[in-house]
């Protein structure tokens, strides 16, 4: 499972402050992401991307800059993020779940003035992939060049954009509420096909449940989903932090772990949202600067003003202290699938699913994991 | 910048005193440049006047006003509480480790709820400013950017950035169980922030969280329960809420919660009573806009709702109907806050523009408050005072005076002290500069102006003609009760109404130096310290007891325009009217100040002065060195250097004959006034040293003759070849008591001559006595000084401990302090300067002291009249200093503070009458 950050601000910010200096940068977070379980493979080494808005007289598409190799290692990308502004960006490290290595794999997805990115995974996306591409007018269908989940959710997300009558072909922008019913409505459909594909016998070797975090944007405005298709279980993370500043920590003195990161703090000179960073974790370990986003809800970022929706549908429990366990999600972050990769068993079996008889011993491992985690 | 003073005529200066006040002439916000293009538009005094200015080193984010104290929240997490009265900073309170978003005061006043960017609502008691509770929620709930409280209902309210809005029931407090300690928001648990990277430890937390706030501390830990939470109240941050009663027209007695949300939406909410203050959605006001047009601001009059949003958009919305009736397009920017009161409605937002509505929603005036956005904003009424106040991202709280406010006729009684600042801000308006002649005519309507406020207060008053073209002196008198009449007693006030000038070319005064300016609990102006200020406090002090028939004695006002130039004029003046003046009791001044910022002073020396000039002239022009340079010519300045040579020796001791034989030993009773000072300066600043250095630093200024040699002119061009052909210097002697100044000018010429001649030059020397003023000393055992010391003791009080100043206190150099490193042997003591003991007041000092009496002083400085009034009137003086010796008087941002001037109208007023009973 991936990493994302999406950066919105009144002004410009360097790449660099988000995706290279900051304590738990993006960057870092491709070696040492702190909300997945697997301690033996934490990384997110499978390519990363950075998308961003230029200037207008560039055209109203983002740039996108992509690579197969892990963020840690690319020279290119601290030389780029260095030396470019935008007050807009995506960006993504990616830890493969569908899909091999190739570029047309990484993250974020463009189309026209739209991007968009993808952490978590789609369900027996095998058994509902080809229905799933068969529902799209052939325009979209035509447009995916990879082979993952992602992708195709991209592709569904634009075909019910277009259905909805909203040409994603248009130089203006499409909105905020429109982006966030097509975020719903990609939920809905995808939810759909997945419910006709196993019907009631949802548990099987393969898991029904989705985990879509995504990230969407027209340019203009940003809408990110965080959501899991279970009432049960928690989505994957996602967390906020708005302010009319992001600075360098002045209080930080001690040498950082890494060289060349800061602490970053996020200042309130004024009640305003000048700066919003939704990210999968936070960039920095300022407790009062992060929000979680509530599971399976969306966070629509429109002129500086951030809103929270709730995503009703049947995972969507109406109850403030309605507890979610975490483990769905976090054994899904070490669950690697593909035709060279092996599920490591021993520690997911049972959790979630419920099937198998895992030994005791790992069990107790992961409930205790599970409840440490569920008391924040 | 009073757009009058060019052509002020008498009526307008007395419309601007005691009744009416003439709104243009009180304008006095002009700090800000833009202010200067407002006041173009005449505008019939319906711009609220500035009144205060409070800075501060960090953004002023939110505010709530009581009866007794202005409580500002800030970007550092403080809670600033000044007095209402003073503008003095009362307290920092460290509440909050991230910016103070939000404060309420419940309606008693009694609580003060503070939320900020850390997710913890603290409850402060507003007497003690301890915390009473600090609550917080199970939840991750981000900023909270609002709390409302009903004291109704008992229950706090709570709306933060994760769209929610939570309660808290007080009346529960003690009924729920107490929350886990580790239930905390700083010790939770959290998965990510105590997560284990790499190598399986987990991150540090940043520098600066573990600090334990000072005042943060204590209290009773209350926690929400987890179903008292209204998720997604918004679907945006919750940004504003009110709390009250008719709202709702057909159940006028609800209480019923308003919230404003970054979704563009008001929802109003039904309190369940008995559901522990659970709240339901009532009805939303909408206006079939996309979601997102952020509602910013609240604010309610009656049935009518007024929100503020983006790009200065006001809605008003009719609680009846629950429709929107109109927008207004106010100049503001988003409009961040939004403030009601004496039938207006102010809107303040990024441009730093407050725009003001009338009740027909025209608007009345805009007027630029702050440099940065405008955060917060409150209207509050006090002693009838309609008082607006804003706080901005430019640092500063800013007090507001509205004067065409509803309801505030005839009857509003506006205090004494407001209309004496407002006296002030007329009287420093004037440029009373004596020394330059184009400001003759102004000092004559400073004069005139001065003279209409006696006669406002029912003065008999007389203007009393220098010999030309020197400036009038103002005499007034104010007459006791017609009862003591036999046997009333009478009182001279002196002081000068002329100012040292204050030209302001190189911009080093903060605010215009004549257009009066208060700012953190000062006010700013030339002249406001000296003397000014103590002269109107004085005259307000006679008003106020003649008003309540208490005056039983005479009060003689003698002010002067020529004190800042050697009183010209005024000894004839005073004699030519003594007829007029008739006889003194005492004499009473107030031109001095205070040896630190804390403890009061009483005056009873002051040194005298000779300024004197000595030229040397020679029969030649100017020659060149070249040229003409030899030995056999008699150079002037050569003559002069060496002429001058004689006067002092080593050490700055003067060589004059006899110079130093009348001065007075030290008496027993005098010496231990210096001990006294030096004690008490030391207690509060440990730094300046050894009290018998200090001691001995005092009494050279005070109680020891000096002479200094101030500057050279010679004659010719400004380059090295020319021989002058004439070389004058001037020089000044202070004087001490028993020194008479014409005795020690005789001296000095006398001296000079003779020395002259054992030069043998064949050049002229010719020596000037350009001014001279007696020494004076008073008899600090007398019953005027008693008078004096008993007031002074019961206005300041006998506990004159230092307050604990705010956390970010100007740091003064120290440097002053240290003893000079290199005075090795010499055992002079070093030169402790005036700069000294001001620079050294005003440092955070916790500890507190207690003096018991004011400090007997003397000054080294001069005032000419002093003694002459005293020999004139055979009557015994003393000398009150009103100011703080950090009030740079005859400097850059002359100031005063406010609690003193307030103050020293108490301490003439008792020893107004309380003197006569002696």
């Amino acid at each position: 499972m991936c990493r994302f950050m999406v950066y919105k601000g009144k002004d410009e910010i360097l790449l660099s402050e988000l995706i290279l200096n900051p304590t738990h940068s993006i960057l870092t977070q491709s070696f040492d992401s702190r909300l997945r379980l697997d301690t033996r493979r934490p990384h997110n080494g499978d390519g990363f991307g950075i998308g961003y808005y230029t200037l207008p007289s560039l055209g109203p598409e983002p740039c996108v800059f992509t690579s197969t190799i892990p963020a840690w290692n690319c020279i290119n990308l601290s030389r780029i993020a260095s030396k470019t502004k935008s007050s807009l960006i995506f960006a993504h490290v990616r830890a493969t779940t569908e899909g091999n290595l190739s570029d047309q794999n990484c993250h974020p997805f463009s189309y026209k003035r739209l991007m968009f990115m993808h952490n978590g995974g789609i369900g027996s996306f095998k058994r509902i992939k080809m229905k799933l591409a068969m529902s799209l007018n052939e325009r979209w269908f035509t447009l995916v060049q990879g082979s993952t989940d992602s992708e195709w959710a991209f592709a569904l997300l634009l075909d019910c954009l277009d259905k909805a009558g909203h040409d994603p072909d248009t130089d203006a922008g499409i909105g905020q509420s429109v982006l966030r019913r097509g975020i719903l409505k990609t939920i809905e459909r995808i939810n759909a096909l997945i419910k006709e594909a196993v019907g009631r016998d949802v548990v099987g070797e393969e898991d029904s449940r989705s985990l879509l975090n995504f990230a969407v944007t027209d340019g203009e405005s940003v809408v990110c989903s965080r959501y899991v298709s279970s009432r049960t279980d928690e989505a994957a993370s996602l967390f906020w932090s708005s302010g009319t500043s992001w600075k360098e920590s002045s209080a930080s003195t001690k040498p950082s772990a890494e060289p060349g990161q800061k602490d970053y703090v996020m200042e309130r000179r004024d009640k305003g949202s000048d700066i919003v960073l939704v990210a999968s974790e936070p960039l920095t370990f300022e407790r009062d600067n992060w929000v979680t986003v509530p599971t399976n809800s969306t966070l629509t970022i429109h002129k500086q003003t951030v809103m929270i929706h709730p995503i009703i549908d049947d995972f969507y429990s109406p109850n403030p202290a309605h507890t979610r366990s975490a483990g769905f999600a976090q054994a899904k972050g070490q669950t690697i699938t593909g035709p060279d990769k092996v599920v490591l068993q021993e520690r997911v079996n049972g959790e979630g699913s419920g099937n198998g008889s895992p030994d005791p011993r790992s069990k107790e491992v992961i409930r205790e994991a599970i409840s440490r985690l569920t008391v924040g | 910048m009073c757009p009058f003073s060019n052509s002020i005529t008498s009526h307008e200066i007395l419309s601007g005193v005691g009744g009416a006040p003439n709104p243009e002439l009180l304008q006095h916000d002009g700090a800000m440049d833009s202010s200067r293009q407002q006041r173009a538009v005449p505008d019939h005094g319906r711009t609220p006047s500035l009144v205060h200015r409070m800075k501060h080193d960090k953004s002023i984010l939110a505010l709530a006003v009581s009866s007794q104290y202005i409580f500002a929240g800030t970007q550092g997490g403080e809670i600033l509480a000044y007095s209402l009265d003073t503008y003095e900073l009362r307290r920092t309170i460290e509440a909050h480790r991230g910016s103070v978003l939000s404060l309420a005061l419940s309606q008693d006043q009694s609580l003060l709820f503070s939320s900020a960017t850390d997710p913890i609502v603290n409850v402060w008691c507003t007497s003690t400013f301890s915390r009473l509770y600090a609550l917080w929620s199970p939840y991750d709930l981000g900023d909270i950017f609002c709390v409302a409280y009903s004291a109704y209902h008992k229950t706090l309210y709570l709306g933060a950035q994760n769209t929610s809005i939570q309660w808290y029931d007080l009346k529960q407090k003690d009924v729920r169980p107490q929350p886990n300690p580790a239930s905390h928001p700083s010790e939770r648990k959290n998965r990510f922030f105590d997560s284990t990277g790499p190598g399986g430890v987990s991150t540090p937390r940043p520098q600066g969280a573990d600090v334990t706030l000072r005042d943060a501390v204590g209290g009773q830990y209350l926690e929400i329960d987890r179903q008292d939470v209204h998720q997604f109240a918004h679907y945006g941050y919750v940004n504003c809420m009110l709390l009250g009663k008719r709202i709702l027209p057909e159940a006028p007695a609800e209480e019923v919660l308003v919230s404003g949300g970054g979704d563009g939406r008001i929802v109003l909410w039904r309190i369940d009573a008995t559901g522990g203050g659970a709240i339901s959605s009532l009805f939303t006001l909408e206006d079939g806009r996309e979601e997102g047009e952020s509602i910013l601001s609240l604010a309610r009059d009656g049935s009518f709702l007024y929100s503020g949003r983006f790009d200065g958009e006001v809605n008003v919305w009719d609680l009846e109907t629950r429709q929107l009736v109109r927008s207004l397009k106010a100049a503001t920017g988003d409009v961040l806050t939004l403030s009601l009161g004496g039938g207006h409605l102010f809107a303040g937002g990024v441009s730093g523009v407050v725009q003001k509505y009338n009740q027909h929603y025209e608007t009345v005036s805009t007027f630029k408050a702050h440099e940065g956005l405008i955060l917060a904003s409150n209207f509050t009424t006090r002693n009838g005072k309609p008082t607006f106040v804003t706080g901005g991202n430019d640092n500063t709280i800013v007090i507001w005076e509205v004067p065409d406010c509803e309801g505030r006729g005839t009857d509003a009684k506006r205090s004494n002290n407001d209309l004496m600042v407002e006296s002030l801000n007329q009287f420093v308006s004037f440029k009373t500069v004596s020394s330059l002649p184009k400001y003759r005519a102004d000092c004559r309507r400073g004069a005139s102006y001065l003279r209409s406020v006696f006669q406002n207060f029912g003065a008999a008053t007389e203007m009393l003609n220098t010999s030309e073209p020197y400036n009038p002196i103002v005499f007034a008198k104010f007459r006791g009760n017609p009862a003591s009449a036999a046997s009333r007693k009478k009182i001279l006030f002196y002081g000068h109404y002329d100012v040292i000038a204050a030209e302001n070319e190189q911009a080093k005064w903060k605010h215009d130096p004549f257009t009066l300016t208060g700012e953190g609990g000062y006010l700013y102006g030339r002249g406001i310290s000296d003397n000014k200020g103590p002269i109107m406090a004085a005259i307000y002090a006679a008003h106020e007891l003649a008003n309540e028939q208490y005056l039983g004695s005479d009060i003689l006002f003698l002010i002067e325009g020529e004190e800042e130039s050697g009183s010209r004029g005024f000894a004839q003046a005073v004699k030519a009217k003594k007829e007029l003046i008739g006889d003194v009791d005492w004499i009473l001044l107030a031109n001095s100040y205070w040896l630190d910022d804390h403890v009061p002073c009483l005056t009873y020396g002051l040194r005298g002065v000779i300024h004197a000039t000595v030229q040397i002239e020679s029969k030649h022009p100017d020659l060149h060195s070249g040229v003409d340079g030899s030995a056999l010519l008699d150079e002037p300045l050569k003559d002069l250097v060496m002429l001058l040579s004689k006067l002092a020796g080593s050490h700055g001791k003067v060589q004059i004959p006899g110079f130093y034989d009348p001065i007075l030993p030290l008496a027993e009773d005098e010496e231990k006034l210096y001990s006294e000072i030096t004690t008490t300066l030391l207690r509060g600043n440990p730094d300046l040293g050894d009290a018998e250095e200090l001691a001995q630093s005092l009494m050279r200024r005070w109680r020891e003759a000096s002479l200094t040699i101030h500057r050279f002119q010679t004659s010719g061009p400004d380059n090295s070849t020319i021989i002058p052909r004439l070389a004058k210097a001037s020089l000044s002697l202070r004087l001490v008591p028993n020194q008479e100044a014409s005795e020690v000018a005789r001296l000095l010429e006398d001296f000079l001559q003779s020395e002259f001649f054992q030069l043998g030059s064949k050049n002229s020397l010719k020596v000037t006595i350009d001014h001279q003023a007696e020494p004076w000393l008073g008899d600090f055992t007398s019953p005027i000084f008693q008078t004096l010391e008993s007031a002074i003791m019961s206005v300041w009080g006998p506990t004159l401990g230092r307050r604990r100043n705010s956390v970010h206190a100007v740091k003064h150099n120290l440097d002053y302090f240290t003893p000079n490193p290199n005075s090795g042997s010499d055992d002079r003591p070093s030169p402790t300067t005036s700069n000294a003991l001001a620079n050294g007041s005003g440092e955070p000092d916790e500890q507190k002291f207690v003096a018991q009496k004011p400090l007997y002083i003397r000054e080294g400085g001069s005032i000419p009249s002093i003694r002459f009034l005293e020999k004139e009137f055979d009557a015994p003086a003393a000398h009150l200093p009103c100011g703080q010796a950090s009030d740079s008087a005859h400097l850059d941002n002359e100031r005063l503070r406010l609690v003193n001037l307030y103050n020293s109208k108490k301490i003439f007023k008792k020893v107004f009458s309380e003197l006569p009973l002696r």
